[in-house]
């Protein structure tokens, strides 16, 4: 048995070997490989461009259709600590992101019954939304209720007679445990496609 | 928040918690449980028993729609003061009548206006009558379940002693509560989709011998639980619904963690459901190649995806604007999307004209078309309008048969397995090749800027003749020089290469300075498998990328050599953004030294 398992080793390993040699003749290597080999046997201009190039992306899990979401994107961080008790003062930030430059865009906060609003505009306009800056807007609020409740902002566009919009919640008594259920769930995914992707022949 | 808002949250965190399991379900290697099968649906009813000493049992069932408005999506009452709801019949719905041991004893089906009738034994005992949110009849094959690792249906439930001939009158699925009119609403969205298909596409034969007349689609199932956002099964956040290639389940939006208010929710957006739906179509009645993923409906994206989200956008559109669609907040061609609802706080989530581009995923080059989904969705929907296009009538209306032709015939066709990279080209060409009669669509393929072939994506290529090509880069503003950024119209280009003998296959491209100043463009190149997920490692075979020698008449060569399975090939040449962008540069391509030039396979 372990005979066996060391001769399929043995035979990845040389076809291992075998793929690298004919990679390293033929094909331009990622950055990190260049690291490796040493970087007295590569241009400068080489790196840089591999280097400006990036990391090839990891294929989805499943490959899935997504619904068309328009280009706001909107989600909601407590600054500091979650409220823990009535009267518990706390900062939402939303940041608000667009994938195509924009002019402007609205925001609205929802505050339900049982949430005080101290200060912060619950509504307002951004103005010169640009792609990967994300606009902030901030609002203090307090808490009234003991049962978990629910706080939304919506922050909507348009591009000539089209309109979008995004919104984003955050819960009161519950987020921490979304967030960490939500991060396990992303990281089996994540763990689930390196599996799913690791022993290709090719790149 | 929403009285039964508790029950959710639990049902919720019960679905979140079984996708995280780190464990797959038992003969299940999927441990996010979206492609397990899960246990078996209950057995559907369809066998009308007949009784001696019998009583004839009637009824209505209905579900309750919000409908979308300007501001978003309206009250749940029909006689809310604003934006009122409406009532729809429950259509081609399962009835199952059960006995009190909850035996199955008598079966119907509801008729278009929503009424059933069966017949039971004379009798004082109770039996339950349920009408269910699955369909499986010559009209519509669907099931509305709750998730993939339950497999349960929603049932409409009343009680009735058959002491003689009654009606049990109406049945209704509300549009609050536990929403159960949300899960009607979208089984009757498919019903609709269905109608559309056979008023249009039911005598197909008779524009193409190779197609079959539509009777009804396969089985689809689609998952919903009311509060519940299917992107959770990803970790995902975003409220999300989406189409599972290869397993004939879509997943729709039913609100975030127990939320319909104020969050996202699909089951009242019909454009959503029937765009998913579409997504089925095209998986199951012919074939689609889309990488899926993210898009924003206002970007330059794989021809592939923007093909399959364009189809979907517009057979929404062609759909909900049918006279025999009967409502009039669809009365216009736009996607319409919306954000909570009248019991919270709404707006709306997407709103996109199909008739008129107004700036919104507009082309602005000819060919640029083909790499847009809404320049996709309104080429076809200009095939199926009444009105005119670019001020002119355009001769063209109502041909949604040719469409469905062109895309489920049997050779020479989207469905043909013979087809790779499937792209609104192809259309273009089986659509020629089918009537030879390419100038009729010419004027619209023009208005919205597309290319006839697949001359900008997925070219097919020979090693035969003598060819060359050129590529002109172009400065984009989103470009930062990565790969993944690479704007995939103006700094790209891609061809179809088919390898029948397996083998081991130099690839070479050789490309020299059009204006011989010694500013060419540096151009890579990347040989993708069948797949061909953009600047994904898995999915790119071989790569080369050099930089150029800036030499005025130099000859710049980017070769590999890669051992290729039989199979189809996309062959990418790029333009790298990240130094100096350069100028135009003319290039040829190789197989083993024989030029790869343009071939038909569609003839």
């Amino acid at each position: 048995m372990s005979g066996q398992f060391s001769s399929v080793m043995m035979f990845v390993s040389l076809m291992a070997i075998a793929f690298a040699t004919n990679r390293a003749s033929e094909q331009t290597l990622p950055s990190e490989a260049h690291r490796a080999r040493g970087l007295a046997t590569v241009h400068p201009e080489d790196l840089r461009k591999k280097q400006i190039l990036g990391e090839f992306k990891t294929a989805p899990l499943f490959p899935h259709t997504l619904k068309v979401t328009g280009p706001l994107k909107v989600d909601i961080q407590v600054d500091g600590q979650p409220p823990a008790k009535i009267g518990a003062r706390f900062v939402l930030m939303a940041h608000v992101h667009s994938t195509q430059p924009l002019a402007s865009a609205q925001f609205k906060w929802a505050i339900p019954e049982g949430v005080r609003w101290i200060s912060g505009a619950q509504t307002g306009t951004l103005t010169d939304l640009e792609p990967g800056k994300a606009k902030i807007v901030q609002i203090v609020l307090e808490k009234a209720s003991v049962e978990n409740r629910q706080v939304h902002i919506h922050a909507q566009g348009a591009v000539g007679r089209s309109r979008f919009a995004a919104a984003a919640q955050y819960n009161t008594e519950l987020q921490t445990y979304l967030d960490r259920e939500q991060q396990s769930v992303k990281a089996g995914i994540e763990a689930l496609q390196k599996q799913s992707q690791r022993p290709k022949i090719h790149h | 928040m929403l009285k039964s808002a508790p029950f959710m949250m639990f049902a919720i965190l019960i679905v979140v918690g079984c996708s995280k399991k780190t464990s797959a379900p038992t003969g299940c290697t999927d441990s996010t449980g979206l492609t397990c099968p899960g246990p078996a649906e209950v057995a559907y009813c369809s066998s009308t028993t007949a009784y001696s000493n019998s009583v004839t049992i009637t009824g209505t069932a209905q579900y309750i729609r919000r409908e979308p408005f300007a501001g978003g999506l309206g009250n749940a009452s029909l006689t809310g003061a604003t934006h009122p709801a409406q009532a729809y019949p429950i259509r081609y719905a399962e009835v199952r009548v059960l006995n009190s041991a909850g035996k199955p004893i008598q079966c119907a089906t509801t008729a278009t206006n929503g009424t059933f009738s069966f017949q039971l034994p004379k009798s004082s005992s109770t039996f339950t009558v349920q009408v269910n949110s699955r369909a499986f009849n010559s009209k519509l094959r669907a099931s509305v379940l709750d998730a993939p690792l339950s497999n349960k249906f929603y049932s409409l439930t009343k009680t009735v002693a058959p002491t003689a001939n009654k009606s049990i009158g109406t049945l209704t699925a509300t549009a609050s509560g536990a929403t159960l009119g949300g899960a009607f609403n979208i089984l009757d969205q498919f019903a609709f989709a269905n109608d559309y298909l056979r008023a249009k596409a039911g005598n197909c034969s008779a524009i193409s011998a190779q197609c079959t007349n539509f009777t009804v689609a396969p089985k689809v199932s689609a998952y919903w639980i009311a509060g519940f956002n299917p992107y959770s099964y990803y970790g995902g956040t975003s409220g999300v619904s989406f189409y599972l290639p290869g397993y004939s389940r879509l997943f729709i939006l039913g609100g975030i963690n127990g939320d319909m208010g104020s969050s996202d929710t699909d089951h009242y957006d019909n454009s959503v459901v029937i765009h998913e739906y579409g997504h089925f179509l095209e998986d199951s009645m012919f074939a689609s190649d889309s990488p899926g993923g993210f898009h924003n409906g206002n970007a330059v994206i794989d021809p592939r995806l923007a093909w399959s989200e364009g189809w979907g956008n517009f057979f929404q559109a062609a759909v909900t604007n049918w006279s025999g669609y009967g409502d009039a907040a669809y009365a216009t061609a736009e996607y319409i999307d919306t954000i909570g609802n009248a019991d919270g706080t709404s707006t709306v989530g997407l709103s996109v004209d199909l008739e008129t581009p107004d700036a919104y995923d507009e082309p602005d080059f000819q060919g640029e078309g083909n790499f847009r989904e809404f320049a996709v969705s309104r080429f076809l929907w200009d095939v199926v309008d009444t009105g005119t296009d670019a001020g002119a009538v355009d001769g063209i209306s109502d041909e949604f048969g040719r469409i469905w032709a062109a895309l489920t015939k049997s050779s020479l066709s989207f469905k043909d397995s013979n087809m790779k990279f499937r792209n609104v080209g192809l259309l273009h060409l089986v659509e020629n090749e089918m009537t030879s009669n390419m100038s009729t669509w010419n004027a619209i393929r023009t208005l919205n800027m597309h290319d006839p072939d697949q001359s900008e994506y997925a070219q097919y290529v020979r090693p035969s003749g003598n060819c060359s090509y050129t590529i002109t880069p172009a400065n984009i503003s989103t470009d930062d020089g990565s790969l993944d950024s690479s704007d995939l119209f103006r700094n790209n280009d891609f061809y179809h290469l088919r390898i029948a003998t397996a083998g081991t296959y130099t690839i070479r491209l050789d490309y020299e300075d059009a204006n011989a100043m010694g500013d060419v463009a540096d151009l890579d190149l990347y040989v993708y498998n069948e797949s061909a997920q953009f600047a994904v490692g898995s999915d790119i075979l071989a790569y080369k990328t050099s930089r150029p020698t800036q030499t005025p008449t130099a000859n710049q060569v980017e070769s590999v050599s890669v051992t290729l399975p039989k199979g189809d090939y996309l062959i990418n040449v790029n333009v790298f953004t990240g130094g100096i962008l350069g100028t135009e540069a003319e290039y040829t391509l190789k197989l083993n030294g024989s030029k790869l030039c343009p071939a038909n396979l569609v003839q």
